[in-house]
């Protein structure tokens, strides 16, 4: 009685597989592949390229740029400050190891989206312009990046908490508030029922409560803040991880 | 007592060396530093050498921050750069081979050129004992 929809199944099954093995997360490695980037797990790299900002993963870049950005040239014009290393060595450890793990040697899920976004002809040198992080961060308006948590899409951990780990997922991701960075002194600093000024606005405010939320591994410290605009008061909650933003 | 003398003159060796251990030697690594160049250094001391800018917003307070004891930030990239002077971060100017780099990196950075022997005695004994 079945036997009619024998042929069509035989046909979705053989096409299903025939396309899975052509896309990059199909059934096959959707178990084999990891989300996210590969963890920086070099100490070099961590100490070398980790003191002045962020120690960008190599799954982040294909290795075309990360070979430019350790070429002599760009080392001693990095970003306007002179890098040059003393000890060649630890130079060509450190490119090597940039090199192994750069998106196109890696199957980690991100670096492949990433790298797939690059043209070939195109080697970017800055993380934030390619293609697909680009895409990522169209959303984000001039303000909340030139805000002083944040300063630019270079600044990853200011948004990302778990960047470090190489998990940029939208899940772990909290963007600083404005106001919250106006006031972040006093947030950090001053108890429940301090009253101030935000300085650029005089805008009157009060601190009102703090409290600790739990969820999971996560812990966030949140105060409520009420502010003053002629004859209404506006109440915000801006919450904090350890060592995170307010947002 | 007799028969506990020599663990008492080992343990005694053992500090004695250990403390020479810890202890870093200022004077052999400004020996090190090549005296006089044609360039004029600046003159500026403590304070007013930690505040200068000889490029407007870029010195060293910039990233250090005026209170060398709390953790600074990178006007850039804004990442937090750990406590400066030694007795808030022990760590701190116990390697020879960093703090030469980074003088040269700095320097380079804020004043576009190697510092002089001098000025470099000045930033270190300035942080050495802020």
């Amino acid at each position: 009685m079945f036997k009619k929809y024998l042929p069509v199944t035989l046909f979705f099954l053989v096409s299903f597989t025939t396309f899975q093995s052509k896309s990059d997360f199909s059934l096959f490695n959707i178990f084999n592949s990891k989300t996210g980037v590969k963890m920086v797990d070099n100490s070099s790299y961590q100490e070398e390229c980790g003191s002045c900002h962020f120690s960008y993963q190599p799954g982040l870049l294909p290795s075309r740029s990360w070979l430019k950005l350790m070429s002599n040239n760009e080392l001693s014009n990095h970003f306007e400050e002179d890098i040059t290393f003393e000890n060649k060595e630890i130079a060509r450890k450190l490119t090597n190891y940039l090199v192994k793990n750069s998106t196109d040697n890696s199957n980690y899920r991100r670096s492949v989206k990433i790298n797939k976004s690059i043209q070939p002809d195109k080697t970017y040198l800055r993380v934030s312009k390619t293609p697909y992080i680009k895409r990522k961060h169209y959303e984000i308006s001039k303000e909340v990046l030139n805000q002083e948590a944040v300063g630019s899409l270079a600044n990853c951990t200011a948004c990302h908490n778990n960047a470090e780990d190489g998990d940029y997922n939208e899940d772990s991701v909290t963007i600083p508030s404005i106001v919250a960075g106006y006031i972040s002194d006093e947030l950090n600093k001053k108890p429940d029922g301090y009253e101030g000024n935000i300085k650029l606005s005089t805008q009157p405010y009060r601190i009102i409560s703090t409290k600790v939320k739990e969820s999971g591994e996560y812990k966030k410290l949140c105060r409520m803040v009420s502010f003053k605009t002629l004859n209404k008061f506006k109440v915000k909650t801006f919450c904090k991880y350890k060592e995170g933003n307010w947002f | 007592m007799k028969k506990q003398l020599p663990l008492y003159i080992f343990t005694y060796l053992m500090l004695i060396a250990s403390g020479n251990a810890f202890s870093f030697d200022f004077q052999n690594l400004y020996k090190s530093w090549p005296i006089g160049s044609d360039i004029n250094p600046s003159n500026l001391k403590g304070k007013d050498m930690w505040n200068y800018e000889l490029i407007p917003g870029r010195s060293c307070s910039s990233c250090h921050g005026n209170d060398l004891t709390k953790t600074g930030r990178h006007m850039k990239t804004k990442k937090n750069i750990k406590a400066l002077a030694p007795r808030a971060n022990p760590k701190r100017l116990s390697d020879i081979k960093k703090i030469n780099k980074w003088l040269k990196r700095n320097c380079k950075y804020t004043y576009k050129r190697e510092c002089t022997s001098k000025e470099k005695i000045e930033f270190i004994e300035f942080i050495r004992h802020y």
